[in-house]
């Protein structure tokens, strides 16, 4: 138990890698929410970026042609979400749950068909580390030893923020998840931007799954995700429905998961299934906390999530 | 021009229902077929072998009942929560976590009887479930904590928490990752028809007296009215907070039962496929029956045939166990497709004639 500082940044460097999935999708889950739309199925878009990244990178030999397929699934497989929520209006719970139940099994089963689970990984992302940044002491190894995807991802977090709080687009997406009505009457098409929403949140979905299986732990297994998707979620109510504070979040939620990586590598007396519950206890920890606050000051949800938009209804 | 557009339907008569049912079900059937197809296996002959292992033969209808058992429980469990529109996510955890409990009773506690050791069972199954729900029931009521993640995120810890005991100092003699079996006064009494045991009755009991609570006391009007109207319940002077957590408790202790059932009643240890997921299953065992415990126990028959059927069809015709997994989730899927043909009416207008329309319904 030697050599403090330099466990600490190892974890930190692990927070900053094991982070960026969580964030990836709780970016798209933010996009999406923030139009109105609450999408339980994180968990299976992952499932599926994850297995048709890989597979796709192993078949093209090119982890681009991975990250692109990734997107291109959980872009295509959010949108049966989208069909069932906005234009059957159907409740969003059960439709989300439907997404992971479905993602569960379809991954599974192209990944036992393309025999995914003996094949080593092809290719992975590799560090890239920033010339100058990097040598940095102490916060330059951890910060900017990364790969490509997480300085991508931490980059996506400004641009989402952007996008939201700083284009019309974002004031569209955000009117329709505060107040569907006001935005249709406005002339918004408040189904074209709740799908648009959907979608995005799909892709970055599928993204954060393909970050898991060309580089986070290159390969593929069943279940692989193991809950990620679900702690995206709560990332996304613990950062009140905010990028910047998401990203927060995420560093904190990806501590959870290195802690629990490097305590097992470092070698505790604590058993290893005790090492592995960190990141789900951390997280109902975390959320309790945040909504212990929240509850004194006002919740950033949007106002209508959740709620299918019916234009004869009357409010 | 014509233009379509949808409006709210009142009642939807009981033909509608069936067809729309009917309907569902075959789209699904057909998006499983495909996959089963996809697969070098003719669908139709797949589905034929599903139905005749889960209900042509005596032992195939045993085996249906087995799998019934924990999703009845876990259904009822769902659909207690959902009364009050809870959703508990973590039947699965609680189920677990039962399983483990029931177990360390048994393994760790030698030489009781039959009674004794039923009733500390039982007991020791449903006060780790109840805790398991009670949890997130705990932090649903006081900080408003959404109850879908925690108990989702609950099932992780259950899973991680039953496999240091079973791959550590619950690990049986012969060294692989099961426990020892219990004392014969631990298993719970078979039937005499397959491995059906009498956790059957239990199952069947809980439904009952879950039924006349929500249908005929106070309390089960008490937990309708806080589901489909807090205000008013608030009004009314309801103990809101208390009945949250007293429903995600109950609910939890009912899944924590079902994991019992199924270690002392179908191997008499811990098995392997106690990650059977029957705690996912039953999240849409429950929404299918629309929460009503006697539909549960219908559903989770048909559902316990539909997993038996896989095993069935897995074996005979290597057809994936994947497979189950997508047609579950494609049932549950077309079914809420669906729901928007009962809940609204599609008609064709002429455009420019909405208004008056609406003016039509609502004057």
């Amino acid at each position: 138990m030697d050599n403090w500082p330099g466990f600490i940044q190892v974890v930190l460097a692990a927070a900053v890698d094991q982070g960026a999935p969580l964030l990836l999708v709780a970016l798209g889950e933010i996009i999406c929410e923030r139009a109105g739309v609450l999408n339980l199925g994180a968990e299976g878009m992952m499932l599926m970026g994850a297995v048709c990244g890989f597979a796709a990178c192993t078949a093209g030999s090119s982890l681009l042609a991975g990250v692109a397929a990734a997107m291109l699934v959980g872009g295509v497989f959010s949108l049966a979400h989208a069909l069932l929520s906005v234009t059957f209006r159907a409740n969003q719970i059960v439709s989300g749950l439907a997404l992971s139940i479905l993602g569960l099994g379809i991954s599974s089963f192209i990944g036992e068909r393309l025999n995914l689970i003996m094949q080593p990984a092809p290719l992975s992302f590799a560090a890239l580390p920033i010339p100058l940044l990097a040598q940095i002491p102490f916060f330059g190894e951890a910060l900017f030893r990364q790969n490509i995807l997480a300085y991508l991802t931490y980059a996506l977090a400004f641009a989402v923020w952007f996008m939201l709080f700083r284009t019309r687009l974002g004031l569209c997406i955000r009117a329709v998840g505060e107040s569907p009505s006001t935005a249709d009457v406005m002339g918004v098409s408040v189904a074209a931007v709740r799908y648009l929403c959907v979608a995005l949140g799909g892709i970055l979905a599928g993204l954060g799954g393909a970050y898991l299986s060309l580089s986070l732990s290159p390969g593929w297994r069943e279940q692989m995700t193991a809950g990620r998707g679900w702690v995206a979620l709560a990332l996304v109510i613990f950062g009140n429905w905010h990028p910047g504070k998401a990203t927060l979040g995420a560093l904190l939620f990806g501590a959870l998961y290195s802690l629990d990586t490097r305590l097992q590598a470092r070698g505790t007396v604590i058993p290893v299934q005790f090492l592995q519950m960190i990141p789900y206890l951390g997280t109902i920890a975390f959320l309790a906390l945040a909504q212990g606050k929240a509850s004194r000051r006002a919740v950033g949800a949007p106002e209508a999530l959740g709620r299918p938009y019916f234009r004869e209804e009357k409010e | 021009m014509i233009a379509l557009a949808i409006e709210k339907r009142l009642h939807a008569s009981r033909a509608l229902r069936a067809a729309v049912t009917l309907g569902s079900l075959s789209l699904a059937l057909f998006l499983g077929g495909a996959v089963i197809a996809a697969v070098g296996v003719n669908p139709c002959g797949a589905y034929a072998a599903l139905c005749r292992g889960a209900f042509g033969t005596s032992y195939g209808l045993s085996e249906t009942v087995v799998k019934a058992i924990p999703l009845l429980f876990c259904g009822l469990s769902v659909s207690l929560a959902l009364r009050m529109r809870l959703w508990n996510i973590g039947a699965e955890g609680q189920y677990v976590v039962g399983a483990l409990a029931a177990s360390l009773v048994a393994l760790v506690i030698p030489g009781l009887g039959r009674v004794s050791y039923f009733a500390l069972m039982l007991l020791a199954s449903f006060a780790a479930g109840a805790l398991w729900g009670g949890i997130p029931g705990a932090l649903r009521a006081r900080l408003n904590v959404s109850e879908i993640i925690t108990t989702l995120l609950m099932n992780w810890v259950a899973i991680y928490l039953i496999q240091f005991f079973v791959y550590g100092p619950l690990r049986g003699a012969d060294g692989f990752p099961f426990t020892s079996p219990f004392p014969p006064p631990a298993c719970l009494m078979r039937v005499g028809w397959g491995r059906v045991h009498a956790g059957a009755f239990l199952a069947a009991g809980a439904a009952v007296v879950l039924q006349l609570l929500l249908a005929k006391t106070v309390w089960g009007f008490e937990v309708k009215v806080i589901g489909d109207s807090p205000e008013c319940a608030r009004y009314a002077g309801m103990a809101i907070r208390k009945n949250i957590f007293l429903v995600m408790t109950l609910a939890g202790g009912l899944s924590g039962i079902s994991g019992f059932c199924q270690v002392a009643g179908v191997e008499c240890r811990i098995p392997r496929e106690v990650f059977a997921q029957y705690g996912y299953t039953a999240i849409v065992v429950a929404w299918l029956a629309k929460a009503r415990p006697l539909g549960v126990a219908i559903v989770a028959f048909l559902f316990g045939g539909l997993l038996t059927g896989g095993e069935m069809i897995q074996i005979e015709l290597g057809v994936p166990a994947s497979v189950i997994n997508i047609l579950t989730g494609s049932i549950l899927f077309f079914l809420l497709a669906g729901d928007l043909f009962l809940n609204y009416r599609i008609v064709a207008r002429r455009a420019g004639t909405a208004r008056a329309a609406e003016g039509h319904i609502h004057g």
